[in-house]
């Protein structure tokens, strides 16, 4: 982080283009963790917040968010089921097949699958669903949650291993 | 799958060849690939991220940042409430003691460093008694005799001026738009409309108006009115029918005018003989009436 750009993220434009790379990076982590939309916007604003009013003293504006986002004590909060946006689109590709079987299987393969996630622990979908919805390489994941590259691996194993079960278990 | 990174790194794509020809292989691998296909039909969520970048970049820099957990809104609250019953006590604690003398009577009391305050009939005096050794400072309206303890500075504000002492004896007199004081012990610092008089043992002081006509002395050791003496020098009638009602707390009428300056004793413990005394001097008549009493001219 050069110190141009530490000055640069006080004004608007370089804050603007800081928060629209980052931003939905950081409130899905919160979502995939907490499965509260609403709280998932507050603590990623609240971080933001901090952000740009404290950008002067700011070094590292991305360890900066993520330390004041991880932080953020939430003991009232009751957790919520993370609920999985599907593309709108897929929908359309499902009516390519006629085949009302394979529909209904898909459906039901899709029911599983929501379950399956469901019943991860908030470590294993959190890591899992930034990987595969956001994105994120493990060595970023890793950066975010504060661990190893090794852990987040090890977890999106465990992930995988437990929803590959849950799965094969109802068939 | 004893490697507890193997899916991990499938999904990576980083798998060896032999190690993806023995997943291939495995009972498992065709639900893991179409659990790997179902997460590509999946969205990333969104939210209304252009109204959260407007309320951040209208946060300005130098405000509390914007606090959403409900812990900190009560510990807030918290604070707040203690601020606020700090400053309400703080506004009793520093609540003025106000003494009165009603209509009739004197009043007699003890400040907190044991100077000693009388007030005359129909007076008020105002001080701060937690703060009084530090601030030796009390307002009077009307008149009363001090016996000041030794100590700092000790100031009497009237509307007219004010008295400044260090200890002493001394008598206060705010009447109106005129300011008597006589000193009986000690030096007393007298200032008014912005002169300022040293009053020494036996020496009073009159400002009408804020003008004075100069010093004069007097033989008294205390004020005639502690023994119910009502000494008059140069007053004019309706102040001196003022004083009486005070005194004596009675009504006194008159539609008698004179221009004619009163200087004397009157007793302050015998109406009749107050009456008779001012009724000589200006020529009146006394009628008791309802409230009180008439005078009127000859």
């Amino acid at each position: 982080m050069g110190n141009t750009e530490l000055q640069g993220i006080c004004t608007e434009p370089v804050f603007t283009k800081f928060f629209k790379k980052h931003f939905y990076a950081l409130r899905n982590y919160l979502y995939f963790k907490f499965g509260n939309d609403d709280l998932a916007d507050d603590i990623a604003q609240e971080a933001f917040v901090k952000l740009w009013v404290n950008c002067i003293e700011v070094q590292h504006p991305k360890a900066f968010l993520y330390r004041v986002a991880n932080n953020a004590t939430l003991n009232q909060i009751a957790y919520q089921k993370v609920v999985l946006k599907y593309a709108e689109n897929h929908q359309q590709n499902q009516l390519d097949y006629a085949d009302p079987g394979f529909l209904m299987e898909e459906e039901e393969f899709r029911k599983k699958f929501d379950a399956a996630i469901a019943s991860l622990t908030e470590a294993q979908r959190t890591a899992l669903l930034l990987n595969r919805i956001e994105g994120k390489k493990y060595r970023e994941i890793a950066e975010m949650l504060g661990i190893s590259m090794k852990a987040v691996e090890k977890r999106i194993h465990g992930a995988l291993v437990h929803m590959r079960e849950q799965i094969d278990h109802f068939r | 799958m004893e490697n507890n990174t193997l899916l991990a790194r499938w999904m990576a794509s980083e798998l060896s060849e032999s190690e993806l020809r023995e997943l291939k292989n495995s009972p498992e691998y065709p639900t893991l690939q179409r659990i790997k296909k179902q997460f590509t039909l999946l969205e990333s969520p969104r939210t209304n991220d252009a109204g959260i970048l407007e309320e951040i970049l209208n946060t300005p820099k130098s405000a509390a940042k914007k606090a959403i957990p409900l812990y900190r809104k009560t510990w807030f609250a918290a604070a707040a409430m203690v601020v606020i019953l700090f400053g309400i006590g703080l506004f009793f604690y520093n609540q003025p003691e106000q003494l009165t003398a009603a209509y009739g009577k004197t009043y007699a009391f003890a400040l907190p460093d044991q100077s000693q305050v009388l007030l005359n009939a129909g007076s008020k005096a105002r001080y701060k008694s937690k703060s009084w050794v530090n601030n030796r400072d009390i307002e009077l309206d009307g008149e009363a005799y001090f016996k000041v303890a030794k100590g700092k500075k000790f100031t009497v504000s009237t509307p007219s001026g004010k008295v400044a002492v260090m200890g002493t004896q001394f008598n206060v007199r705010s009447r109106g738009k005129r300011l008597d004081v006589v000193c009986y012990e000690g030096k007393v610092s007298v200032n008014c409309n912005n002169q300022s008089v040293i009053l020494s043992r036996g020496q009073k002081i009159t400002f009408n108006n804020g003008v004075t006509s100069g010093m004069t002395t007097t033989k008294a050791i205390v004020p005639e009115w502690t023994h119910a003496q009502l000494v008059f020098e140069n007053e004019n009638l309706a102040a001196v029918l003022k004083e009486l009602e005070r005194q004596y707390d009675i009504v006194l009428k008159t539609n008698a005018t004179s221009a004619q300056l009163f200087s004397g004793s009157i007793p302050g413990d015998n109406l009749d003989a107050a009456l008779k005394i001012l009724c000589a001097t200006y020529h009146l008549k006394v009628e008791k009436i309802d409230s009180g009493f008439s005078l009127s001219p000859i």
